[in-house]
């Protein structure tokens, strides 16, 4: 976050920003200058003091004078000249105290020292100089006119002469020429003598220079133009719009509706860290950041100053400041770092909260550590890459070549190929409960839910994979992919029956997404049979019949199943 | 011919005046450089003014301590030692920026806070929020102490040397370039 | 591909401009006729490439292809259609490019125009045209390009500055590029005849037509801009001193200066090197004004959204523009020799007084305006130059140069003798005096500056009617009509010119001295008196614009009771934006506006209304207006009539 303008009134602000067709109408002026409260019921007083705001300038404006400024600065130094004219000051006083509170740079109108002698005197001396000149001009005129003036006879002779033929003294060829015009097709236009005739000459040399500047045109065209990019004139990209509205109105709605969820649950059941850190979640996406912080706030008391829950609440802190990493925010990372020096999120934001202090390297080698005790698929990955390099370019530093270590994943899927079966599952059980109690606590982790679903696919238990995956369902609820794998992996563990409800929840959210998509009608048709819901199912799979290609190799399998119905 | 000899005679005339013009645009077009050049290279801020009370004592007018509302700030409490002024406000957006940069400077120098033209319950909230680096912090609510520094936006600090003298003033917020190389060797300097 | 179009258009001008540039010249240098006459298709294939790049960019905006970057940042899709067409050069980039658009413009109609020209001049000036304008469409392409494109293209744009959807934008700035990039002509034309190494009267016949064309469009372009910030900023200000406004103001002294030795020039051959460096000057100062409004050096109320970048470009074209030709000018400048003496009492000095005094203003307010600048980079302060010290330095200065204004034109070509010297003097005085008395007996408590004013103002006035009597005098025709016609269009146009300023002093003075003003705090029902006239707070009602919604104040005017207007004074909030803006309500008579403005308030503690009567303070904009109609009648007095060469007529 760049340090933004100093807030200096409206009139600062507004006149920044602005342009103006060269000249004129750069300010806006909501509110102006001087207010009735403000006036002095003394008439006398009062056009003093009008006299003497308009003798002084808004410091923070751009040339105004605090008579016509409506920054609040303006207003203090109207109330406190008026202020003074009560006591009695003359107008001379007046300025002379404000000169001592503000400097030479308040008054309109520059007093005389030695920083604007020149100032002053310069008219004069432009005056008198110019006078000057105009006198040593006169003189040498006389002079010449003196020396000369039988030339100067015959000269203003020969001048009414050449104006009949204005300037045949430059070349006796031009004038030639020029008579010719444009486009005349015959003469030999030039003194050079070169027999350069317009005919051969035109020709040669416009298919010379229009060749040329063509070719030089495109080569700086191809350099600087987009040819790839068509018009969109907004006309053409009313779909678009729409569309573009309604996905916003519906997340806008599906976020709300989640957050009012979430809350009535963490009423239901207070007690339940999830519920708070769920709460967290639907807040943070609906940029409720006071409910984020509430809720992270109940939870870090919960778990017991829990390391991820702070770390989540420095991010929550920091983004109710607009992006700043907050002091607050700094000494939570800290703490965090202190304890965990691997912690993910606090290694992130440290590493923000450097390049905010525009300690670039510092930024570097935070995050490049980050990037170190990162899984290689961890979603963070390329953001951080691009933050690094930010960073580096920034600071100007160069990155060292980044070393991919493995990451522990496969190193322990490594270390697990070596081992016996059982204490190959002991291990993954192991790894499996050391998870599945980290996304108890922080059950936005989608990864993690990816992750330990895998898990227990291996240590074959279906169910419990199948219910992690629809945690990491329910945390990307946008993620259409993610509900679509979900949906698979139960209809292929045979599970349809057993999740049905969350799976039709599932399948809610998927087809707001992406109605038509292929894979999600023959899922929304598998489970409205199993449901029972026959017609329903039917009607579905003849759609997905009717979009399939014609070669598809499902189209057999599709109507034998139709059939079957 | 004859404007040959003609132009022989004028020949004697004041030349300096043809170049009066070029000097004067290249006079001209050097400040302009100079001041662009300075612009581009951050050495010249126009929103940047100098303050009139550069080696004058800083004034003192007392203001309510903000803890309580009963004590009153006086900087001759703190002679002695350099010290930093800030002027800010919780309305003023630039002063949240600040507050990283002073809460380090904070670690060996005394800050002290003026709470420019603001509510003291928003400027406890604006603290929490943002983080309280302050060793003291008046409050300005009229800005009457304010004006009497001549501070002319928010955010605005001073650095005060042991003898009470005002060493610098910077307009607009503190970050950490600031810190090293306007902040920092003013108060090296002080010491 | 309009908008790429338009990109490779504006590329093919480039590269042509280049060509313009180099090869006619090097066809001056070997005497090769082919070579030379390149410039004129190029010339053309320039100026179509800048048209339709310019035609590309309105487009982009009113179909609001929000693909080009300069749309988003600067329009919306809700904004009415000829705020869209407007906002094409309500920014930088767009602004550049009308720049431009009118610079190549002037060069294609010298390429029409000038064929009595001599071969050389032409060919000559069309050359320095395109290295002024290769040079300001490499700023456009390299510095500002304004189709640089966005991909995927937002749904909508970030809207205009709400204080820019007005008809000002649509007027004021064409209208003022129109007079700057005008006076690029006169300075091709000068620096054309300086590699030429001769200036003659020919030569000022032909440049004079650009010149006056130029200086009529940035008078009506300065007026425009005054009169635009006197409605749209809301307390009626007409003129600030602002660095921008100076950067105009500076251009139009010169150029004033330029009309007039540019006769002198044409009618007596002599001051020619004091008109070259004019012309070059002037357009040097609307380089310099191009410089403050771009580069954000000086602090201004009118800037662009500055970017010291781009600064530095300008920079090198201001050094490389005005620099060599200065150069040039101190090489070539003693080399061109006048064609005749004058007397101490002629038209000849006359002018050259004008000049002098004209040329000193302009060195004040640039010294005024550039001071703050210099002071901070030699010494570190900071100082402010406000209205006070150019109502101390420049007033004076102007205040001499309109006495003088009364003599000029009855001064005679060459001769010691001063034929209706007076019958002016004593109108003059007359005139002068009557002024005053009344001015004591009529106003109460006047100032003495304000008496100096209405002094010199009828001073100015009695002098240009009794030089019209003494002409027609003159003349040998019998009855009133018939000595009218006998008066030749230019001497009409100077008199109108000159009767304008008469207008416009009358308007400065008029709003200066009796000027009224109450600032109320007002509840529906108040009734509030003004200059004799009472003014019922009606009320307040929210209404919608098509982009904004209003609160709009109903102010019912009246005069002994009988209603005269009801102005609606309003501020607007534009919802695009998110930015208000105050319009206030004015009802224009020749007399004097009734001027309104809704200040800040709610129902309960009643609202802020300023209201002021300002007597004659349109009589500023209609002086401006006949200046420039008489710089018209006198462009087309010459045109009709063709000149000749040694003929005496009037300097307008």
């Amino acid at each position: 976050m760049k340090p933004v303008l100093r807030s200096c009134g409206v009139m600062f602000l507004l006149a920044a920003g602005i342009f103006v067709g060269g000249i004129f109408g750069g300010i806006t002026t909501p509110a102006m200058a001087i207010t009735a409260e403000e006036m002095l019921d003394d008439p006398t007083l009062e056009s003093r003091a009008r006299e003497l705001s308009k003798q002084l300038r808004c410091l923070v404006c751009q040339n105004q004078s605090i008579d016509d400024s409506d920054a609040e600065l303006a207003r203090d130094l109207r109330r406190e000249v008026r202020r003074q004219l009560m006591t009695g000051a003359t107008d001379s006083e007046i300025i002379e105290t404000l000169r001592g509170k503000y400097g030479d740079y308040l008054l309109l109108n520059p007093p005389i020292s030695s920083g604007t002698y020149i100032l002053w005197l310069a008219p004069l001396a432009v005056l008198i100089g110019g006078a000057g000149l105009v006198l040593a001009a006169r003189r040498t005129r006389r002079t010449g006119a003196a020396t000369g003036q039988a030339q100067e006879q015959s000269q203003e002779q020969s001048q009414e002469q050449s104006q009949e033929q204005p300037h045949e003294a430059v070349a006796g060829s031009d004038d030639q020429a020029s008579r010719s015009g444009f486009g005349a097709g015959s003469g030999s236009g030039s003194g050079s003598g070169s027999g350069f005739g317009f005919g051969s000459g035109f020709g040669y040399i416009y298919f010379a220079g229009g060749a040329l500047v063509l070719a030089a045109s495109l080569g700086l065209y191809l350099m600087l133009g987009r040819a790839d990019l068509g018009d969109q004139p907004l006309a053409q990209r009313q779909a678009e719009i729409e569309t573009a509205a309604k996905a916003q109105n519906q997340q806008a709605e599906t976020l709300a509706a989640a957050l009012a969820r979430a809350k009535q649950q963490t009423i239901d059941e207070p007690t339940n860290v999830g519920n708070w850190l769920r709460l967290a979640q639907a807040a943070a996406m609906a940029d409720d950041n006071q409910t984020e912080i509430r809720a992270l706030t109940t939870a870090r008391e919960m778990t017991g100053d829990d390391v991820t829950v702070k770390s989540m609440l420095a991010e929550a802190l920091s983004r109710a400041a607009g992006g700043q990493i907050t002091v607050p925010a700094r000494t939570l990372i800290a703490s965090v770092l202190a304890s965990s020096p691997d912690e993910p999120r606090a290694l992130y934001l440290a590493g923000l909260a450097a390049y905010q202090d525009e300690d670039y390297a510092r930024a570097v080698s935070i995050w490049q550590r980050l990037r170190t005790v990162s899984v290689d698929d961890a979603p963070w990955m390329s953001l951080l890459d691009d933050n690094i390099a930010d960073a580096a370019a920034a600071g100007g530093i160069d990155i060292p070549e980044a070393q991919s270590r493995p990451g522990p994943d496969e190193a322990d899927i490594a270390a697990a190929a070596e081992m016996s079966d059982e204490d190959r599952t002991a291990m993954i059980e192991g790894m499996v409960s050391g998870l599945a109690e980290k996304l108890a606590e922080n059950p936005d982790d989608v990864e993690g839910w990816r992750r330990l679903g895998r898990a227990y696919e291996v240590l074959g238990r279906p169910e419990d994979a199948a219910s992690a995956l629809i945690s990491a369902a329910n945390a990307v609820p946008q993620d259409i992919d993610q509900q679509v794998t979900t949906l698979q992996m139960i209809v292929t563990s045979g599970l349809g029956r057993q999740y049905i409800t969350p799976a039709s929840r599932l399948i809610e959210r998927a087809t707001l997404l992406a109605p038509d998509r292929l894979d999600l009608l023959f899922l929304r048709g598998h489970f409205a049979k199993l449901e029972g819901r026959t017609d329903k199912a039917r009607e579905l799979w003849q759609r997905l019949l009717g979009q399939l290609p014609s070669d598809s190799p499902y189209i057999d399998d599709l109507k034998a199943a139709i059939a079957a119905l | 011919m004859t404007e040959q000899s003609t132009n022989e005679a004028r020949r004697t005339g004041p030349k300096l005046s043809f170049i009066l013009p070029l000097i004067g645009f290249l006079i001209l077009a050097g400040f302009a450089a100079a001041a662009l050049f300075a612009t581009l290279s951050g050495s010249r801020n126009p929103a940047q003014l100098p303050s009139v009370l550069i080696s004058k004592p800083a004034p003192a007018t007392p203001v309510p301590l903000l803890d309580n509302g009963l004590g009153t700030l006086d900087l001759a409490d703190f002679a002695g030692e350099p010290l930093l002024v800030n002027f800010f406000a919780s309305w003023c957006a630039p002063c949240r920026a600040e507050a990283p940069a002073l809460a380090l400077l904070a670690e060996g120098v005394t800050v002290i806070g003026i709470a420019y033209k603001d509510k003291p319950a928003d400027t406890s909230a604006f603290l929490t929020q943002f983080g309280n680096p302050f060793s003291a912090i008046g409050v300005d609510r009229d800005g009457r102490l304010g004006f009497a520094w001549g501070v002319y936006g928010v955010p605005e600090s001073y650095v005060i040397g042991s003898d009470g003298t005002v060493l610098l003033r910077h307009a607009g917020p503190i970050d950490r370039r600031v810190l090293d190389e306007v902040v920092m060797p003013a108060i090296k300097d002080a010491r | 591909m309009i908008a790429e179009l338009g990109h490779f258009a504006l590329i093919l001008a480039f590269v042509t401009s280049l060509l313009v540039s180099v090869v006619p010249l090097v066809g001056v240098a070997r005497g090769n006729a082919a070579l030379m006459q390149l410039a004129v298709p190029a010339t053309l294939v320039m100026t179509g490439g800048v048209l339709i790049a310019f035609a590309a960019l309105v487009w982009a905006f009113v179909t609001s292809d929000f693909s080009v970057a300069l749309v988003t940042s600067h329009s919306h899709s809700a904004k009415p259609l000829i705020y869209k067409i407007s906002g094409t050069w309500g920014n930088h980039e767009g602004s550049l490019l009308l720049w431009i658009v009118i610079l190549v413009s002037f060069a294609a109609i010298l390429t029409f125009s000038g064929r009595a020209m001599p071969m050389v001049l032409k060919t000559r000036t069309l050359a320095i045209q395109g290295i002024v304008s290769a040079a300001f469409l490499a700023f456009s392409l390299f510095t500002s390009n304004p189709f640089a494109r966005l991909s995927p293209a937002p749904l909508d744009g970030n809207g205009l500055n709400p204080v820019l959807q007005d008809p000002g934008l649509a007027l004021h700035p064409p209208t003022l590029y129109i007079g700057y990039v005008g006076l690029s002509m006169a300075f091709s034309f000068a620096v054309a005849g300086l590699l030429d190494g001769r200036i003659d009267r020919a030569w000022a016949i032909y440049v004079r037509p650009w010149i006056t064309a130029a200086w009529c469009a940035l008078t009506i372009g300065i007026a425009l801009g005054s009169w635009w910030a006197y409605y749209e900023l809301g307390w009626g200000g007409w003129w600030f001193w602002d660095p921008v406004e100076n950067a105009s103001l500076m251009p139009w002294l010169a150029t004033t200066a330029l009309i007039h030795s540019v006769s002198v020039v044409a009618a007596r051959g002599i001051f020619k090197s004091w008109t070259v460096l004019l012309a070059i000057l002037a357009f040097s100062l609307s380089l310099v004004g191009t410089f403050i409004v771009r580069s954000g050096l000086l602090t201004s109320v009118h800037s662009f959204a500055s970017d010291p970048a781009r600064g530095v470009f300008i920079l090198g074209i201001l050094l490389f523009a005005i620099g060599i030709p200065l150069a040039l000018f101190a090489w070539r400048g003693p080399q061109l020799t006048n064609d005749g003496d004058y007397q101490p009492v002629s038209r000849e000095f006359g002018l050259l007084v004008n000049n002098f005094l004209l040329t000193a203003a302009t060195i004040v307010v640039l010294i005024g305006t550039f001071y703050p600048l210099g002071l901070e980079m030699v010494s570190g302060a900071r100082i402010t130059v406000g209205p006070p010290y150019f109502d101390a330095t420049f007033n004076p200065i102007m205040g001499v140069l309109v006495l003088a204004m009364a003599f000029g034109p009855v001064m005679a070509w060459r001769r010691g003798t001063l034929p209706g010297l007076r019958l002016v003097a004593s109108s003059a005085i007359v005139a002068a005096l009557a002024a005053v008395l009344a001015g004591l007996a009529l106003v109460t408590g006047i100032s003495l500056a304000g008496l100096a004013g209405i002094g010199m103002i009828a001073w100015l006035g009695g002098g240009i009617l009794a030089d019209m009597v003494h002409r027609m005098r003159r003349t040998h025709h019998v009855g009133f009509g018939a000595r009218l016609g006998a008066i030749q269009l230019p001497v009409w146009g100077m008199w109108c010119a000159h009767l304008g300023m008469v207008v416009f002093l009358l308007g400065a003075l008029g709003n200066g001295l009796f000027a009224s003003e109450a600032v109320v705090r007002a509840k529906p029902g108040d009734v509030i008196d003004l200059a004799g006239n009472e003014i019922t707070f009606a009320g307040i009602e929210a209404r919608q614009g098509p982009n904004y919604v209003t609160s709009t104040a109903m102010l019912d005017l009246r005069r002994d009771g009988q209603l005269l207007a009801r102005l609606e004074p309003e501020n607007r909030l534009y919802t695009a934006e998110r930015q208000t803006t105050t319009e206030a309500a004015i009802r224009p008579r020749l007399s004097g506006d009734d001027y309104a403005v809704l200040g800040d308030g709610d129902a309960q503690m009643g609202y802020t209304l300023r209201l002021y009567h300002k007597p004659l303070v349109s009589w500023i904009w209609a002086g401006a207006g006949l200046m420039a109609l008489g710089g018209f009648l006198a462009a087309i007095g010459r045109a009709r009539r063709p000149q000749r060469i040694a003929e005496l007529d009037a300097p307008t």
